[in-house]
């Protein structure tokens, strides 16, 4: 029952496993909406591989992995207010945010 | 709080880990693969970062877990509903590409993932496994104004961007 105890391998399986259904999410919703929640779930998982790393790797500095955390959930903030701010003038002017009907620049 | 010296936290943490994990797991699959409509994928999503928060309160990251609940679940979340709620019409039409961008996508994310998993459990890390019990609050705001200070000056001028970047562009002319 060994394995059953939570050490930093788990921790670093559970954010892969997030960031892979995030990536899975990312490239096949169609909704621009969908794909942002999938950005979401992947940066939260690559935010869980930082904080397990903090917690357990032997470094000079306990503490890094939790500032590179924290500036990226301060990006993550950022980029959901104008990716949907982004989407919403979009909506405004095609009535759609669906990215496979977003094909103006398409030749 | 995983790796104190006392057997009973041990044992909350230990169950606590294995409850979020597999709720969090099982939540983020529903959302990317099963759920069409968004407002119930924003509300897996939820979830999911709620069981991100446990861990890093586990993981004896206390401001971290703060910080998750009130950025991530109490400001982008309420903003990705608002969004979701003002375009109408766009929630229940089905979410998903076709079959062939698909079966490519679960072939992507299935090779990124598996890769990263063999890479983390064949890695031979160096663990220490004292657990540092310190509230990290305290450090975290001082190493903010002196080690980093040159990045959390670009953090704030960054949010100062993006809140005038998406009031121009949302604002209607």
């Amino acid at each position: 029952m060994e394995f059953l105890i939570p050490g930093l391998r788990h921790f670093l399986v559970l954010g892969s496993i997030l960031f892979a259904l995030g990536m899975y999410g990312a490239l096949s919703r169609r909704n621009a909406i969908g794909i942002l929640l999938s950005i979401e779930l992947m940066l939260n998982g690559v935010n869980l591989l930082m904080v397990a790393f903090a917690r357990y790797l032997i470094t000079g500095q306990e503490l890094a992995g939790q500032m590179f955390a924290i500036f990226i959930i301060t990006q993550a903030a950022a980029e959901a207010a104008v990716g949907l701010a982004i989407i919403i003038a979009i909506y405004r002017q095609r009535r759609t945010v669906q990215v496979d009907q977003l094909d103006l620049m398409k030749g | 709080m995983l790796g104190t010296t006392d057997p009973f936290t041990n044992f909350v943490g230990t169950l606590a880990f294995w409850v979020s994990a597999v709720a969090s797991i099982s939540a983020a699959y529903l959302m990317v693969a099963s759920i069409r409509n968004l407002i119930r994928a924003a509300l897996a999503l939820t979830t999911v970062l709620g069981g991100v928060a446990l861990m890093y309160a586990l993981l004896g990251a206390d401001f971290l877990a703060v910080a998750q609940l009130s950025v991530y679940i109490g400001a982008i979340m309420v903003l990705i509903i608002f969004a979701i709620f003002m375009t109408p019409g766009q929630i229940d039409v089905p979410g998903l590409v076709g079959r062939g961008q698909r079966v490519g996508a679960l072939l992507v994310a299935a090779s990124v993932g598996a890769i990263s998993i063999w890479v983390v459990i064949s890695t031979p890390w160096k663990v220490r496994d004292t657990l540092l019990d310190i509230p990290t609050a305290e450090a975290i705001g001082g190493l903010m104004l002196t080690r980093y200070v040159l990045p959390f000056e670009i953090a704030s001028l960054l949010l100062t961007v993006a809140l005038i970047g998406a009031i121009v562009i949302a604002r209607e002319e």
